[in-house]
């Protein structure tokens, strides 16, 4: 009953989408103020619908409605009530449909705007944002539909993958398709000013902060993602480079690009052309990695099974692509800008090497993760690429990234003087040297590669640090106001420049415990029985017993107790454990840790032999840094926050940047 | 000339026999660290883009046996990594061999990288030629070369930015 | 602000009139990167449709293969085998590994009925899907098997049957057609029956 409901509100939402993007595209063409107030509408009630919807499947799941097959094959009678919900994401049809529900809130949202200024594109906007959300309805309601009902009706559910049991993995998804849909809204209003021929700077103007949400989502996703593999997966680490990250790294990497550049057309008006194929290039890479992900096309750990909507997807994704390319080819024209370049010494021409390492990044992952599917297309066989290769590759583009992201702050619109940015780097340069060649020694550090590594993160990080002191300092002077109040309104009034630069901060935290951990991780297996210990780093493990006992939802945990010392001290007991769902005899293994802002001790039981051979195989990492990631990523977030935090001023200056807009000669 | 030959036959016989002996081991000598060392090159077969040093099914632990027994044979690395390719395909490996097709992994990326290296210069170099084709903006916008005392000018610069002289 | 806010419009009109010959909208670089970029999507579109591409049908072809048997358990003497080799006779290509569990199962049943169907024109052909050797040969001498054995090379064969796990058994006929697939554990009844069906043919 409650299910039927929810299949019908699903169905009308379908057709409320579809009538949306036509009558959007009549009010467009024919210019139809009527006709774009009904599709206006329409798309407001989609939300409402697909939440009706969303509603049906998590009270299915919370009765145990087993009649349906999503509810039957992601959850259990015994499962807790918080999984229970989250379940609504835990399967291919479940998160589509969730997946609808976010799309349609920002819908929702961004049709209660009123976008003055760019009404004129309005039509448009809601017509590519109808058929983007049309396609995913199209979907749900009928290749993967959560109200499919099973046959018979199963006394228990199969209850949720216990790899997805974990908070992060009940995050970490609805991030990152927030992040993908908010940047449906830009695409939007892109594809809206392509269609319109009007390809000045509105478009960016006006959703620069949906962009920016969208790109903290992504971020945030692809953190939370990193701390659930490390907690969960039992590799002791954090990324794998696993196409299935990869095709949620991809789009990020896009919009890092766009976002950058971006800077450049609203203070330059440059490069329209370039921003309009990055935002293009962002959401095209967006559908892909979901083709990649839910298609099965590419088999990774998370992907969901072999699943019928990969041709669809790769069709929606076709139209998308060429769509946008000859729209982009017809209005080529109307692009033309002829501004330049004074030196290549400059702020512009910093920016455009940002992209070009960006991109090239993108384009080595996008080789790696499509490899797969290319080898086998030519040698039958379906070669993989695994973390060797991106390392290789991007290893090297990550470190000049880091470079210019210190180096490129300190250029100037138009043009810097290569006397003053000497200057300006001598200093840095020479305490970095210094720092990095005590460090070599004390340390000690070895090879090349981390001591460039860590010269280039030191001396960035300087760099930055110095622009909060140098901004500070000109408040100070300049208003004679105290230290704390200058650097506190520097941040208040200046928030997408520092917020930018807290980012930075936030990544270069996050690189220096990325070189810990891939340069100085320590790992070894061996056998222990009890009583017997292994020693890491500064740390020894005793091996003091096993415990065998039930835990709640089906579960048999083997849990072993380890004594951990350093240097002889004990300081912590580590209770590794083997969790077995018994019912589907899916295992899981769950590791311990012990974190210091140096490093972690982390452990994991590899085999147990059973009480009466009383040994087990563990394997313990020795994690240098790593917390500098978990740190450096919370840094990056609080900077988007900053910039994207909307402000009063910040209305007024919108209002005041409409305004001018209508002059021409407004240029700053 | 011959006897140059023998000679060095004979050296490396008598640097190889003692290294052949000394590799037999038995094979619960043989570290689980360094049976990890191969596997984390490899990928388990059954369960996909899992290294096989972490993988915990029954047939990545049999995997791990015979690398541990090809060890104790005294086989290296390379030579096991080439066995377990020759014997479930190349797809095993987790960084493609460099031959052939696969090479395309390889080089594709350097390709595309230094034709985005061209493009980008060349359209910088384009840019920058519209740019001195035309009256120098810069003239105005670079502070003139005042007598500095004690003000720097990148100070100045950012002043100007933020707005602070308003 | 003032001064810099006029000055990069003053330069853009003298831009402008300077360059203001359009040039044609399609060049051969353009034109060259949008094939490029069709070709790659087409490629991929085509990996799509092959990854999805459906295992072989009863009364279809059966893929071919070469087979290299393990010592002791060769075809009439021969190391390895094509399936052309084998015309005439129907195959029992069954797919199995020593780390599963539901191919013990079946694996009396195999030998038995090989056993007792051999000289009728009937050969089975185990084929051990990502197995080690050593576990293999425990495998086959624990169950007694005395039918062709041979490792799953490369994972070739397993891939041109596109099986979805072991244990699989393809029956295939005198012609070569694949008769009867059968996924999961065998039973006497369905085996017998099958082959029997062939065989009156």
């Amino acid at each position: 009953m409650i299910a039927d409901i929810g299949q019908i509100s699903l169905l009308i939402a379908f057709g409320a989408a579809a009538y949306a993007a036509i009558a959007s595209l009549v009010g467009a063409v024919q210019n139809r103020p009527a006709a774009t107030a009904s599709a206006r509408n329409a798309i407001l009630v989609i939300f409402p619908l697909v939440a009706v919807s969303s509603a049906a499947i998590i009270y299915s799941l919370l009765a145990g409605d087993f009649s349906l097959q999503y509810v039957a094959n992601v959850s259990s009678l015994g499962m807790p009530t918080y999984l229970k919900v989250t379940a609504l994401w835990g399967g291919q049809a479940g998160s589509l449909l969730f997946w609808n529900l976010l799309l349609a809130v920002f819908l929702f949202a961004a049709m209660l705007r009123q976008w003055r200024g760019e009404e004129h594109l309005i039509p448009l906007v809601i017509f590519v944002l109808a058929v983007t959300q049309g396609f995913f309805l199209l979907v749900s309601n009928f290749l993967e539909n959560p109200f499919t009902r099973l046959p018979f009706i199963p006394a228990d559910g199969q209850g949720l993958n216990p790899l997805l049991r974990h908070p992060g993995m009940i995050i970490h998804p609805p991030m990152l398709y927030l992040g993908f849909v908010s940047l449906t809204i830009p695409y939007a209003f892109a594809m809206a000013s392509l269609i319109k021929g009007d390809v000045d700077d509105g478009w960016i103007r006006i959703t620069r902060r949906w962009t920016l949400v969208g790109w903290l989502f992504l971020s945030l996703g692809l953190i939370l993602g990193g701390r659930w593999a490390y907690d969960v997966l039992g590799w002791g680490g954090y990324w794998a480079w696993d196409p299935v990250e990869n095709a949620s790294f991809m789009p990020w990497l896009a919009a890092t690009a766009f976002l950058h550049s971006v800077m450049i057309q609203e203070k330059r008006g440059m490069f329209r052309l370039w921003n309009m194929g990055l935002i293009i290039l962002t959401f095209c890479l967006m559908i892909y990695g979901t083709f990649i992900v839910r298609s099965g096309v590419i088999t990774s750990v998370h992907s969901f099974a072999q699943s019928p909507i990969g041709p669809y997807f790769f069709g929606f994704l076709c139209l998308v692509f060429f769509g946008s390319l000859v729209l982009i080819i017809l209005r080529l024209d109307q692009f033309k800008s002829s501004h330049h370049i004074s030196s290549f010494l400059s702020r512009e021409a910093a920016f455009l090497f940002n992209n070009y390492i960006f991109l090239s990044i993108l384009v080595a992952t996008f080789i790696g993760t499509t490899f797969p599917i290319l080898s086998e297309l030519v040698t039958g066989e379906k070669m993989n690429v695994g973390e060797p290769y991106y390392e290789k590759v991007n290893g090297p583009l990550f470190a000049a990234l880091l470079l210019l992201m210190g180096v490129a702050p300190l250029t100037m619109w138009y043009r810097s003087s290569a006397q003053r940015l000497q200057m300006s780097l001598r200093w840095p340069a020479l305490v970095t040297t210094i720092f990095i060649a005590v460090l070599y020694f004390v340390i000690p550090l070895h090879g090349w590669g981390s001591p460039l590594g860590l010269w280039i993160i030191t001396f960035s990080t300087i760099l930055t640090l110095l622009e909060f002191g140098k901004g500070t300092h000109a408040r100070m002077k300049g208003k004679g106001e105290s230290v704390w109040v200058a650097f506190s309104s520097l941040m208040a009034r200046n928030r997408r420049r520092y917020g930018g630069y807290w980012i930075h901060l936030g990544v270069l935290v996050m690189a220096f415990g990325i070189i810990g951990v891939e340069f100085y991780q320590q790992q070894t297996q061996i056998r222990l029985a009890t009583g017997q210990s292994l020693s890491l780093g500064r740390y020894t493990m005793t091996f003091n017993g096993m415990r065998e006992y039930a835990g709640a939802d089906d579960l048999l945990i083997t849990e072993a107790n380890l004594s951990l010392y350093d240097n002889g001290r004990l300081v912590k007991t580590l209770t590794p454990r083997n969790e077995l769902y018994t019912r589907t005899r899916q295992p899981m293994t769950i590791p311990d840790l012990r974190a210091t802002i140096g490093e972690d001790f982390y452990v994991l039981i590899v085999n147990w032999e059973g009480f009466s051979a009383n040994a087990a195989t563990f394997r313990a990492y020795f994690n240098p840094l790593i917390n500098w990631v978990w740190a450096g990523g919370f840094i990056f977030i609080i900077g988007t926050l900053i910039a994207a935090w909307p402000d009063p001023v910040d209305e007024k200056v919108k209002a005041a940047a409409q305004i001018s807009a209508l002059q021409p000669a407004a240029g700053d | 000339m011959k006897v140059w030959v023998y000679l060095g036959l004979g050296l490396l016989l008598a640097l190889l026999l003692p290294g052949a002996v000394l590799a037999q081991r038995s094979v619960g000598d043989v570290t689980a660290d360094e049976v990890n060392a191969v596997a984390r090159d490899l990928f388990c077969p059954t369960c996909e883009s899992t290294p096989l040093d972490v993988c915990p099914t029954q047939t990545c632990q049999d995997w791990r046996d015979l690398i541990r027994q090809q060890l104790a044979e005294g086989k290296s690395k390379p030579e096991i990594l080439d066995y377990f390719a020759a014997n479930f395909g190349p797809q095993v490996l987790s960084e493609p061999p460099r031959q052939g097709f696969n090479l395309t992994v390889w080089v594709v990326p350097v390709v595309l990288l230094l034709l985005g290296g061209g493009i980008f210069s060349f359209s910088l170099y384009r840019l920058k030629q519209a740019g001195t084709a035309l009256p120098a903006p810069a003239a105005t916008q670079s502070p003139p070369p005042k007598t500095n005392t004690t003000l720097d000018p990148y100070r100045e610069q950012i002043e100007r930015e933020l707005g602070v002289g308003e | 602000m003032a001064e810099i806010s006029t000055n990069p419009n003053a330069t853009t009109d003298e831009a402008q009139a300077a360059a203001d010959v359009s040039p044609p909208l399609v060049t051969p670089l353009r034109a060259a990167a949008l094939v490029g970029l069709f070709a790659l999507l087409a490629l991929l579109g085509w990996g799509l449709v092959n990854s999805n591409r459906s295992r072989p049908i009863e009364g279809g072809p059966a893929p071919r293969f070469t087979v290299q048997y393990y010592d002791g358990y060769e075809w009439q003497g021969k190391t390895s085998s094509t399936l052309d080799d084998f015309a005439g006779q129907i195959v029992v290509l069954n797919f199995w590994a020593s780390w599963c569990v539901e191919c013990r199962y079946e694996a009396d049943l195999l030998e038995d009925t090989w056993r007792a169907y051999r000289d009728k024109g009937v050969l089975f052909l185990g084929v051990a899907y990502v197995d080690v050797e050593p576990k293999s040969r425990g495998y086959l001498t624990e169950f007694n098997v005395t039918y062709p054995n041979a490792p799953d090379l490369r994972g070739l064969i397993s891939k041109a049957y596109g099986i979805t796990g072991v244990p699989e058994t393809f029956i295939i006929d005198q012609q070569g057609q694949v008769a009867y697939i059968h996924i999961g554990p065998i039973t006497e009844q369905t085996l017998y029956q099958q082959i029997d069906r062939l065989l009156q043919n």
